[in-house]
């Protein structure tokens, strides 16, 4: 129980920490608000070796914290929705089990950047944002696939660890 | 169970990125596709673009010649007195036009869905300033 704890606690933190570095390090703005999503890797983790009402506490926390210490409400709105929807749509393909870690990655960067672009069109009632899908995708796909090779690599040597 | 790779995600992948382009054709795409005519404020015939074609305005005093070439569109003839719409030539860029004032005629390069207010994303970046 107390490893478990102390597990977690270090994802939590992990996520927090590299949550931080991203705002911190400048990213090219193809969209408002795009970050390469490495945050993404932890809760990857999370999901492949806690259960999912563990991992959906280190999303939370994750994303709270973050929005508490870093940025806006306003940010902190957009980018909670996009962690929301896209940690359902992970956790939803992970059960059924059709794709490897590299391809739920891949749906959850995708669907994060939806859940914030559309959560901005809503707030700030403008459609025209839209016109912004073919570029979320493409982003979506690369970080996902960044982001799914190093948790599905980190993994592999997790199992050892764990095991020994 | 926990594979790093497989074959599903690389259909998946493919399958999003052809999403991505369609959606690219969808809303980007054929913005500069057509050319309205349009007399006295009223649009009376739409060209395509991409299809080379000459089309003649014959009505009352009106009489204008419209070319479709290479994707651009030109008036060959007309009979307004100063021919100033034929010397401007060829256009084909979004928002350009052709006006001819005497014949009280306007051909206006536009497109499809996409068309009409294309956004340009440092507009929507300033709309949005996240």
């Amino acid at each position: 129980m107390a490893k478990k704890i102390a597990y977690c606690g270090i994802l939590s933190s992990l996520a927090l920490i590299i949550g931080y570095l991203e705002r911190i390090i400048p990213f090219p703005a193809i969209a408002p608000g795009m970050k390469p999503g490495f945050a993404n890797i932890v809760i990857l983790i999370a999901i492949y070796t806690v259960p999912k009402k563990d991992a959906f506490i280190i999303l939370v926390l994750k994303v709270l914290l973050t929005g508490i210490l870093f940025s806006g409400p306003s940010g902190f709105l957009y980018s909670a929705a996009g962690a929301l929807l896209s940690f359902a749509v992970m956790l939803a393909f992970k059960s059924s089990d059709i794709f490897g870690i590299v391809g739920i990655s891949v749906l959850g960067g995708v669907f994060h950047n939806f859940g914030q672009i559309i959560t901005a069109v809503l707030i700030l009632n403008t459609p025209k944002l839209l016109y912004y899908f073919p570029v979320l995708i493409i982003s979506g796909i690369a970080t996902g696939i960044i982001t799914g090779m190093i948790a599905g690599y980190t993994l592999k040597h997790l199992r050892v660890i764990h095991n020994s | 169970m926990k594979d790093i790779f497989r074959k599903s995600d690389i259909v998946l992948i493919v399958s999003l990125f052809v999403t991505a382009v369609l959606f690219n054709f969808i809303l980007y795409g054929g913005t500069t596709d057509r050319a309205v005519i349009k007399l006295d404020g009223e649009t009376v015939e739409t060209l395509n673009l991409s299809k080379n074609q000459s089309i003649i305005i014959d009505r009352d005093e009106i009489y204008v010649e419209i070319v479709v070439e290479s994707g651009k569109v030109f008036i060959n003839e007309s009979s307004c007195p100063d021919k100033l719409c034929v010397r401007q030539g060829k256009i084909s860029g979004r928002n350009q036009s052709l006006v001819c004032l005497p014949n009280r005629l306007v051909v206006e390069i536009t497109g499809m869905p996409g068309g009409g207010d294309e956004p340009v994303y440092d507009a929507i970046a300033v709309a949005v300033h996240i």
